[in-house]
């Protein structure tokens, strides 16, 4: 037997699920740091997006969590809060992974027909005071830790490192710009400045370019905006979904891929492809191309990522203004919460849409960096 | 439109301590999926994805799948979920990968536990950061600790004694003395048990699980997707987790467990499950500490209340008897973390399918209960109810 191809993986998986329907997605504040432990963000998130679609803790069959001990401060760290997450006496489990895979997972148990209302959260608030350089010393130790320990480890890799060394290989190469990858930076800072979750002013080319180095070419506003806090989700299926209030979006398909880890080469060589292959599953199940695509939100870790994943997503064509109108990850990342706040704000750029389109929420986990990166993909219908 | 879904290869590693271990993590793991590919006939190229079990405060790394999944033979690009619910981890592998397929979003999904333990010099250490840090911190308390709570509320309850304790590490024994894949495989006496080393009253180091290395894998895959397959596929009949609120106030009774009692109910209606301890052919539960298995019979429904221990001296839970249990040995006599908590879901699937190990085949078993558990002084509670596939 030999190890199949990437192609041969997604050819399978293509049936088409039953739809998912979102009736509830609330967030904490996004802050750099939180007067609160994990267990009072879940709990904050998930009762505030339970209030919103009117139902309670006693409706919810299962609640899947996103987040991880090692940023927990804690072993099993779920333990704290499964309960805050609604799910005591209840279907429950954590992923150590983005939120957007618990929504996947919280989705699929639906679409399986065992549970009608699920809550996925996803919870950052790493266990660590101090300046934001001390923060990002501290997230790139545990990043450091989650490569393999005889031969990458020791060298230093990071998810920083790894991102910077694709940034650079591509500026090697002639196929991007110093100045290009900052333009695109200082682009959706701005373009998502004055809205209320951004976690940065507006920055100009120039702006960008004199912030702090992290590793050549990337500088600190090329990297995602740190913050802390909670989101979650209330997903059902179309039955109970007719008898709630709240959200009027459903998700029509769910893609997830991981990447190739470091020997492999495709972490430099073609990032985008996990995204790809996550694509095509979620455009699969949902019957799909990218021309039925009218928006998306794209977590594209540094401005050097942003066009590939955009074309792995075939949403190429889109026009500017229905891409990252949030902002993106430059804008706001709540860590393993981001694959939630995608979802929420793409669900918000439907609505303000009048409550029409289609959209693609693209999440990424940055443990790693494009180093076996998880992505997910989720495609949602306005209704 | 939702699928079945079902076990369709299994594979088990043997086990030793992490100082006799001559094989690596990676290595275990490879041996254990390649089993279980091999015991279904299953081409890798066919599976659709990869859960597996990291519990990171144990591991001395972080989400380790990330990189170990691309080593194991099975190609590169495979997606890879990582779970981490402690103590319940392996049990939720399973899960996890069922309802995927029961959702049509993938077919065919390999479940990975490995040696949880490798690395680990002080198992209780670590688990005590897990508990509340105003009281149960700084007093260093751990596993062992917040597990005698339950232990002694149950005696005080139900006039349990210490000999009685020993009697059920003596029958996982001699379970495990004829299990090839079992760590500790010598018998012992009720009075060696009382014997050894006390951890915290009325617990003795004989009444705990060992700290193992090994690796346990499943292929989970739809039930409409078997044909041309080696194996007699365990339908995952009915599934389902629970959880305890985060303090130990909040368990209501120390000497019950409730959480898994709801839980039962739960798994058993919708498995139509109606007298359990004749509607089972085979049982295995997880059950790290001795009173937890008596515990656990009733919380089941396999015993009255106060009566688990009555199972055990009437042998009914030995091989040949009326609900054979644990036949594997069981987590007392093997615990490998992740892997020890997959366990018992692989030996009930194996049951079902008929490929038990040589000794543990229990004749004609069509229908088996698993369950796993984990926590301090909540508990993660798990359960699952395979059926035979004909083929």
């Amino acid at each position: 037997m030999v190890a199949p191809s990437a192609s041969a993986v997604q050819a399978r998986t293509t049936r088409r699920v039953n739809p998912v329907y979102i009736v509830g997605l609330a967030a904490t504040p996004f802050l750099a740091e939180q007067d609160a432990m994990p267990d009072e963000l879940v709990f904050d998130a998930v009762e505030a997006a339970l209030r919103e679609c009117g139902l309670k803790k006693q409706d919810i069959g299962m609640t899947i969590q996103a987040s991880m001990d090692a940023l927990d401060g804690r072993s099993i760290s779920s333990g704290l809060s499964t309960a805050a997450s609604g799910g005591y006496l209840t279907d429950s489990y954590r992923i150590e992974g983005d939120s957007g895979r618990a929504i996947v997972a919280a989705a699929e148990s639906i679409a399986a027909g065992d549970i009608e209302v699920a809550v996925a959260v996803g919870v950052h608030n790493p266990e660590i005071s101090g300046d934001a350089s001390t923060r990002r010393e501290f997230l790139q130790a545990i990043s450091n830790l989650g490569f393999e320990p005889i031969m990458d480890r020791p060298i230093g890799l990071t998810a920083e490192t790894m991102w910077a060394m694709h940034a650079a290989g591509r500026i090697s190469a002639g196929v991007a710009t110093l100045d290009a990858i900052a333009a695109l930076a200082a682009g959706e800072i701005s373009g998502a400045a004055s809205r209320p979750r951004s976690q940065r002013g507006e920055a100009t080319l120039r702006d960008v370019l004199e912030s702090a180095p992290v590793a050549w070419p990337l500088v600190d506003l090329m990297l995602p905006a740190q913050s802390t806090g909670a989101v979650a989700v209330v997903l059902a299926s179309a039955a109970r979904a007719g008898r709630t209030v709240g959200r009027s979006a459903r998700i029509t398909g769910f893609g997830h891929a991981t990447g190739r880890y470091v020997a492999a080469g495709g972490w430099f060589l073609d990032p985008a492809a996990t995204t790809k292959a996550a694509a095509g599953q979620a455009y699969a199940q949902g019957g799909v191309t990218g021309a039925d695509i009218d928006l998306v939100e794209l977590s594209a870790p540094t401005p050097a990522l942003h066009d590939e994943y955009l074309a792995a997503l075939d949403l190429t064509a889109l026009d500017t203004a229905n891409v990252n109108a949030s902002g993106g990850m430059l804008s706001n990342y709540p860590g393993l919460a981001n694959g939630a706040l995608r979802l929420m704000e793409t669900v918000e750029s439907l609505e303000a849409r009048g409550g029409k389109g289609r959209a693609v929420s693209h999440s990424v986990d940055v443990e790693t960096g494009t180093v076996s990166e998880d992505v997910t993909v989720l495609v949602v219908e306005a209704l | 439109m939702s699928y079945h879904a079902a076990v369709v290869g299994v594979g088990i590693t043997e086990a030793t301590s992490p100082s006799r271990q001559t094989k690596s993590e990676l290595e275990l793991c490879q041996e254990a999926v390649w089993e279980a590919l091999n015991h279904g006939g299953i081409d890798p190229a066919t599976l659709d994805g990869v859960i597996i079990g990291n519990i990171d405060g144990f591991e001395g790394t972080v989400l380790g799948g990330k990189s170990l999944t691309r080593m194991l033979g099975i190609g590169m690009d495979l997606p890879v979920t990582v779970i981490n619910t402690g103590g319940t981890t392996g049990g939720n592998l399973m899960q996890v990968a069922a309802r995927s397929i029961r959702a049509g979003a993938q077919s065919r999904v390999l479940c990975v536990g490995g040696p949880t333990f490798f690395g680990s010099t002080d198992l209780q250490s670590a688990i005590n950061t897990n508990s509340p840090m105003v009281i149960e911190q700084p007093l260093g308390m751990g596993a062992y600790h917040m597990g005698a709570f339950a232990a002694s509320a149950y005696q005080q309850r139900w006039g349990l004694t210490a000999e009685d304790l020993a009697l059920i590490a003596v029958s996982d024994h001699g379970k495990a003395a004829k299990n090839t894949r079992a760590h500790l495989r010598y018998t012992v006496t009720v009075e060696e048990v009382l014997a050894t080393r006390p951890l915290s009253s009325p617990l003795t180091q004989g009444m705990v699980c060992p700290v193992s290395t090994s690796a346990v894998a499943m292929v989970v895959a739809a039930a409409d997707d078997v044909a041309n397959l080696k194996t007699t596929p365990a339908l995952i009949r009915s599934i389902g987790m629970s959880s305890d609120p985060y303090l130990g106030g909040g368990k209501g009774d120390f000497a019950r467990l409730q959480n898994l009692e709801n839980l039962a109910r739960k798994v058993y209606a919708s498995a139509n499950v109606r007298d359990p301890f004749n509607d089972f052919d085979v049982v295995e539960v997880f059950a790290p500490y001795v009173h937890m298995q008596i515990m656990q019979y009733e919380a089941l429904g396999l015993a009255e209340p106060g009566h688990g221990m009555d199972l055990i001296r009437s042998g009914a839970t030995e091989h040949g008897g009326a609900l054979p249990t644990n036949l594997s040995g069981g987590p007392k006599c093997t615990n490998a973390g992740v892997a020890g908590e997959l366990s018992p879901f692989a030996y009930a699937a194996l049951q079902v399918m008929g490929d038990a190990p040589d000794g543990m085949q229990v004749a004609g078993a069509r229908r088996a209960l698993a369950h796993g558990t984990g926590g301090t002084f909540f508990q993660f509670e798990n359960l699952a109810v395979f059926e035979t596939i004909q083929n």
